[in-house]
């Protein structure tokens, strides 16, 4: 059963159809809603919100762009709302110069993997994390982001600009250290 | 490597992942979320009851018309050859079935007895014992008035006889219902003051009584059962957590309710409405590391080649270690329609009874607040629901004793258990969350 038969028989509330599409796409969307959530029981919540969601509103989706782009904002809208509930995340819009536009990052960090990303992801303030997964990983524009978390297009830019200069720094600082532990 | 392939890289390595988790599991709860329609359901219930109500009373009524038309049908009084009754005209051995066509036109001695039973005179006989029998004559009394017109009766006090409040009950009509030979012991006593106690008969008169209508207002306190289940084949740190730490406090009951039952028969059926409390209490002890990182960005101009360089020296981050203790309730409230079916049997000023029915939950409410993850607590009014909004039906049980202070007042004692078979968690929450109650309640019975 391909993804255009899964979203038809979804919308004509096909049992096997909804079940096929959880099958389908649950796993990368749980690592999704873990990356906006606390803790995993939360991402799980969120998961199933977002499919219900999903299955509620998918007589809205008309087939323009990608139909995983639009369960994954479901899903992200779903976990953000989630987590809301449980921590506060307060944005600062204080302007920073682009330091990251200079910066360069030794090779060995693009084999990089999933784990040792989030723990370097995981070092930035909430508040930049959350934008910088949202531009960078998820593919937001700024007015969407803005929307979603409720918040100006300026802070947006801002705390992305902000996220990116620490993240830079975080990678240099940390390759400072392996070159130092190597000498 | 530039730093935008590197977050090319960051993008393309998180987007690809996934994670395991029980799908099937999940699926179950993401179907289990359709909401039923419940109002239909209430309304049907209301309707029913009334139903029920209003059918028990018009059956119990055709009832009692039945047996007013068979106490005043004049088959009672036909002779037992055995035991002539003591009339005007005791010679008369005639023994003819009176009718209504030809009721008017037979003479006072024309009237017998059938299946006559001997009592003990009045002066032997309990008052108390005799105020149903004395209500069932005063119906053929009024019978008695209709078919012999042209009769004029004595009015004689029977204060000696009769206690104060049956004459208050009786009223004026227990006076007339002394004269009248064949219908009451009194006349027979009156008529033959040395008769002896064997020699005495009096009619048979029906069982049916009549039908009461009381009103129960109740309040008492039960102990809910919890059972939590976790419905996910994944641990699940908060099902733990809350199924060691979480504790049911006593909740409490009130309800008022309408019974319908006869006069004479031990059974009757109740209606109502009732509300439920109950609350849970969590105490939590919690320790966590907490990351708070600060800005601090120090910036050093270098102007050798006449470029400005700003350096950006990383967040300040500070770890804190907290922890401690906070106890947080949350409560459900329940408002249902129950109803029962039920037999109670008097010993003396004492009765008591058991019934069974079943309850409608029409509304279900919770507030405060629930745990949610290892360190935290969120309000049950939160855009996902953590209780449904009814529980449907149920199903009680129970047994009551209570004692008689008054005619219309009684006090009594229920102990009742209550099994509800849904669950009050909503159907994606992952933990299900079931009661059943057991409690007592007191209550008054007022008849009208």
């Amino acid at each position: 059963m391909n993804i255009e038969d899964i979203i038809v028989g979804c919308k004509e509330g096909n049992r096997k159809c909804q079940d096929a599409l959880v099958q389908k796409f649950a796993p990368g969307l749980l690592a999704l809603c873990l990356r906006y959530t606390s803790d995993r029981e939360l991402a799980r919540d969120a998961l199933q919100e977002c499919f219900i969601n999903a299955f509620r509103f998918i007589g809205k989706y008309e087939g323009k762009g990608s139909f995983e782009g639009w369960l994954k904002r479901i899903a992200v809208t779903s976990s953000i709302s989630l987590n809301k509930k449980f921590k506060q995340i307060y944005f600062e819009e204080v302007q920073e110069d682009s330091t990251w536009e200079h910066a360069v990052v030794p090779d060995i960090y693009s084999t990089m993997g999933k784990d040792e990303i989030m723990v370097v992801l995981k070092q930035l303030p909430d508040s930049l994390y959350l934008v910088f997964n949202m531009y960078v990983v998820e593919g937001y524009q700024h007015h969407e982001i803005a929307e979603v978390l409720g918040i100006t297009e300026s802070t947006s830019r801002s705390a992305l600009c902000k996220a990116r200069n620490r993240l830079a720094l975080l990678i240099k600082k940390q390759d400072e250290v392996l070159v130092a532990q190597a000498s | 490597m530039e730093y935008r392939n590197f977050e090319q890289h960051i993008a393309i390595t998180l987007k690809s992942e996934e994670l395991a988790l029980d799908i099937q599991g999940l699926i179950n709860d993401i179907h289990g979320k359709k909401k039923r329609r419940k109002g239909g359901f209430i309304w049907l219930w209301a309707v029913l009851g009334v139903l029920l109500l209003g059918s028990g009373a018009v059956l119990l009524n055709k009832g009692n018309k039945k047996d007013n038309t068979t106490e005043s049908t004049p088959d009672n009084y036909i002779a037992n050859k055995s035991t002539p009754i003591s009339t005007d005209n005791n010679e008369e051995k005639t023994i003819e079935r009176i009718t209504s066509d030809n009721s008017i036109k037979l003479s006072r001695g024309q009237m017998k007895v059938k299946n006559s039973k001997k009592v003990p005179p009045i002066w032997q006989t309990d008052v108390s014992s005799n105020i149903n029998t004395a209500k069932s004559v005063l119906a053929t009394t009024i019978l008695a008035e209709n078919i012999i017109e042209e009769e004029k009766f004595e009015t004689i006090d029977i204060n000696e006889n009769v206690d104060l409040k049956l004459g208050q009950r009786l009223g004026n009509n227990i006076s007339a219902l002394e004269n009248k030979d064949g219908l009451s012991i009194l006349a027979q006593q009156k008529k033959h003051p040395f008769i002896s106690r064997d020699k005495i008969v009096c009619p048979t008169f029906s069982n049916n009584g009549k039908l009461y209508l009381e009103i129960i207002p109740e309040v008492g306190i039960f102990l809910p059962i919890k059972k939590l289940e976790n419905k996910s084949t994944e641990v699940n740190n908060v099902f733990n957590q809350r199924n060691s730490g979480e504790k049911s406090l006593e909740g409490i009951n009130a309800g008022l309710y309408l019974k319908l039952s006869k006069e004479k028969s031990p059974f009757y059926i109740k209606a109502g409405l009732s509300w439920s409390r109950l609350s849970e209490k969590m105490p939590l002890t919690y320790s966590y590391t907490r990351k708070d990182t600060t800005q601090g960005i120090i910036s050093v101009t270098v102007s050798q080649t006449g470029d400005t360089i700003t350096y950006i020296y990383g967040d300040i981050i500070q770890e804190r270690k907290i922890s401690g203790n906070k106890t947080k309730h949350y409560s459900i409230s329940m408002v249902d329609l129950p109803m029962a079916i039920g037999a109670e049997k008097r010993f003396g000023s004492w009765f008591a009874g058991v019934e069974a029915g079943l309850s409608l939950n029409i509304s279900m409410k919770s507030a405060g607040n629930i745990l949610v993850s290892d360190t935290s607590f969120t309000a049950i009014d939160a855009p996902i629901e953590y209780f449904k909004q009814s529980v449907g039906l149920s199903y009680f049980g129970g047994v009551h004793i209570g004692k008689e202070f008054n005619n219309a007042g009684r006090l009594f004692l229920a102990a009742r258990a209550r099994f509800i078979p849904d669950s009050f968690s909503t159907d994606q929450n992952r933990i299900r969350q079931s009661y059943h109650f057991v409690g007592l309640n007191v209550g008054y019975v007022y008849t009208f």
